[in-house]
């Protein structure tokens, strides 16, 4: 019998920096039948064991790069999380998963995208931007935007730059307010960037992902008032969580587990859940 | 069900078949310890009693433990050895009631659901279960309106219905079965005579219930949002936040997991019971919390107990054991909240205790 609870060991094998408290780790498993076996689709999450100090959920951050490796970008906010940024290249932790649904691909197909994410809300966007963007033809227009608290937040910036770059993908960014750095972009609440973009609603997808406060302006005072449709609006949630699995109940909104039905829910599902924030 | 034919057994055969049972394999039955029943396991016949109501705590830890170790880890030479026990032992419980053998498949429903828990089913698998009907009710159960009993219609292997001298019994499952064909000579074969006393006997237990407990408006009120924020309000103000409810509750599956470290080096992973009333259960990194107040915790107990359950297994998530009625400081337990919301006038607060409207009228 496969037991579900037991963690497959992996080894930190690339720490980069992302900013004040934000880095992106790459694990690579241990054990080379578990490397072999190992896949995920984007918005899927990992439980992460750091032994000794406990378990947290997070968002694959990578799409597959190669077999049996996989990237993470967290944030240090609490236990498990700080001690995850002192660990060093070669540290081991434990790995569980990948679990919850994941993003919607094929259904996206011939459609333009909007990308909205919010600080880390880009962690699970980045693996779904990454593959659109290597299977171009199969989407239209693509436009990308990213708010972040200060300058030094920002996320995945080589990428971003990278990204705006290709053909036929627009990239937006702005920030909160200036902390002393240099930055001559936008400055504001994500939703401002709406101003710059011209996007025709009706065939269109948009993907929105970060804290649960902008989610819900950026969806109901932006997204609907511009005519997208609620099953064309696609988020994740986030809750504390203790298995991944659907049995430990602290997920649960509604009829909804967070962890089996989701993370990944049209702004449809969403709105009937209860409002808990 | 197996077989639909009905058995009798003289009630003094119990004992006998119980110890040739306990021959090879462990017994859980109720046992007195001064003035509580409890489930426990037995070593000798003489513990066992059936002069009980309930037991005042329910089976479930036998199946989920209110602590209960996921693995060890130990760091050896750059990586870490992981190991886990996983119990092997059949045994059989005597004497379960109909309420908590229901209960036991809501359990499942979360368990045994898309992702199996390796430790619940082993442990389940590995379970004979023996209902011994209720005839004389607790003054706290209502497991008549939940559906649960007095009898069970299913989930036992074996349900003994205790009528003047002897018990009728009906078989559930294969194990059941395998139980009547080894000690045969116990049973013998039911007649017309014994289904109609059954009847009575079961008939006479429904009307014996003092508490009140009618699932389906109620559970309508809360899917329609009808329940006014105020009776939340209320509730949550009466909350100790003590978590009993959810320990005591058969139905109760959550669970929180923590790190044990023994030494730098190795350590144990555990398991316990969690209380959705509590306020650390959805509590989020970075302060944040969205059931921070007690009347947002209190809601979702009921809610996860009527709405959730109803929405997802098409079920009312309460077998009306009567235990949290036993146990909550506060007043607000199933039965009450029930009466209350019924009442719908959630300026007073009336006592379930005063109230004649409980009586179960069929
Ligand atoms: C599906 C999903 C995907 C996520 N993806 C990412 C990601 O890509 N990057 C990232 O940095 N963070 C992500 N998070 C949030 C991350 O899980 C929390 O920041 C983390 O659990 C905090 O744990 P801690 O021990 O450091 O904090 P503490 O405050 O010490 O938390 C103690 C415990 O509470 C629970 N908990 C606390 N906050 C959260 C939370 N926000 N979500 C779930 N459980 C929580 C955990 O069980 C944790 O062990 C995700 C959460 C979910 C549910
Ligand atoms: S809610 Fe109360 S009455 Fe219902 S099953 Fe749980 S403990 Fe028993
Ligand atoms: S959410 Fe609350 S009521 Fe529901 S099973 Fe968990 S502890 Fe019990
Ligand atoms: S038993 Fe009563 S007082 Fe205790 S947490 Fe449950 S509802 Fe609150």
């Amino acid at each position: 019998m496969e037991n579900i609870y037991l963690p497959k060991t992996a080894k930190i094998i690339g720490i980069k920096d992302e900013g004040l408290d934000l880095k992106t780790f790459t694990f690579s498993f241990i054990n080379s039948e578990v490397k072999e076996a190992f896949s995920y689709k984007p918005g899927q999450f990992l439980e992460l064991s750091i032994f000794g100090v406990g378990e947290v959920p997070i968002s694959l951050s990578s799409s597959q790069i190669e077999k049996g490796s996989f990237q993470l970008t967290i944030y240090a906010i609490g236990e498990v999380t700080r001690s995850l940024h002192k660990m060093k290249v070669g540290d081991v932790v434990g790995i569980r998963g990948p679990f919850g649904n994941g993003f919607p691909f094929d259904e996206a197909k011939g459609k333009d995208i909007l990308f909205v994410g919010g600080g880390i809300g880009m962690a699970p966007l980045r693996p779904l931007i990454k593959d659109m963007i290597d299977n171009r033809s199969d989407f239209g227009h693509i436009i990308i935007l990213h708010g972040a608290r200060t300058p030094r937040y920002i996320i995945f910036r080589d990428e971003l730059k990278e990204w705006g770059k290709v053909e036929g993908v627009e990239v937006h960014m702005t920030v909160n307010r200036v902390d002393g750095e240099k930055w001559d972009g936008e400055i504001g609440l994500i939703t401002r960037l709406f101003d710059k973009i011209e996007i025709n609603p009706r065939n269109s997808v948009a993907f929105v992902c970060g804290p649960l406060f902008m989610i819900h302006i950026v969806v109901e005072d932006y997204l609907l008032k511009m005519g997208f449709q609620e099953e064309a609006i696609i988020s994740t949630l986030e809750r504390h969580m203790k298995c991944g699995v659907g049995h430990c109940g602290h997920c649960n909104v509604g009829p909804k587990y967070i962890c089996i039905d989701g993370p990944v829910f049209t702004y449809r599902e969403m709105k009937i859940l209860p409002k808990e924030f | 069900m197996m077989d639909n034919s009905l058995l009798t057994m003289n009630k003094e055969y119990i004992i006998p078949l119980l110890r040739r049972i306990h021959k090879n394999q462990e017994i859980i039955a109720p046992v007195k310890e001064k003035e509580d029943v409890l489930f426990s396991v037995i070593k000798s016949m003489d513990e066992i009693t059936l002069d009980y109501k309930n037991a005042v705590l329910s089976p479930k830890g036998f199946f989920f433990p209110q602590q209960e170790v996921i693995f060890k880890y130990k760091e050896v030479s750059g990586d870490y050895e992981l190991s886990f026990t996983i119990t092997d032992k059949k045994r059989l419980i005597f004497g379960i009631r109909s309420c908590d053998l229901k209960a036991l498949s809501f359990l499942d429903a979360v368990y045994l659901g898309r992702y199996k828990d390796p430790y619940y089913q082993k442990k389940r698998e590995d379970t004979t279960l023996i209902n011994l009907v209720c005839v004389s009710p607790d003054t706290n159960c209502f497991c008549v309106y939940a559906n649960s009993g007095p009898m069970a219609e299913e989930g036992f292997d074996l349900q003994f219905v205790p009528l003047s001298n002897r018990f009728t019994i009906h078989v559930g499952s294969k194990k059941g079965q395998d139980i009547v064909e080894k000690y045969h000579y116990l049973f013998q074969e039911g007649t017309q005579k014994d289904l109609d006393e059954e009847y009575e006997v079961v008939h006479e237990t429904k009307t014996k219930f003092l508490r009140y407990g009618e699932f389906a408006t109620i559970t309508q009120k809360l899917i329609q949002e009808e329940v006014e924020e105020s009776l939340w309000k209320m509730l949550g103000d009466r909350c100790q936040n003590c978590g009993g409810c959810a320990y005591v509750c058969p139905t109760c599956s959550c669970f929180n997991v923590i790190d044990r470290p023994t030494t730098e080096r190795e350590g144990v992973r555990i398991r316990t019971w969690d209380s959705c009333t509590l306020f650390g259960f959805t509590h989020l990194a970075e302060g944040l919390n969205p059931r921070k107040e007690k009347k947002d915790r209190i809601k979702r107990r009921f809610y996860h107990k009527l709405d959730c359950y109803m929405g997802r297994w098409g079920t009312c998530g309460c077998v009306g054991c009567g235990r949290c009625v036993t146990a909550c400081l506060g007043g607000i337990d199933m039965s009450h909240v029930i009466h209350q919301i019924r009442m719908e006038e959630y300026g007073e607060y009336i006592s379930a205790k005063d109230s004649e409207d409980y009586r179960y009228k069929g």
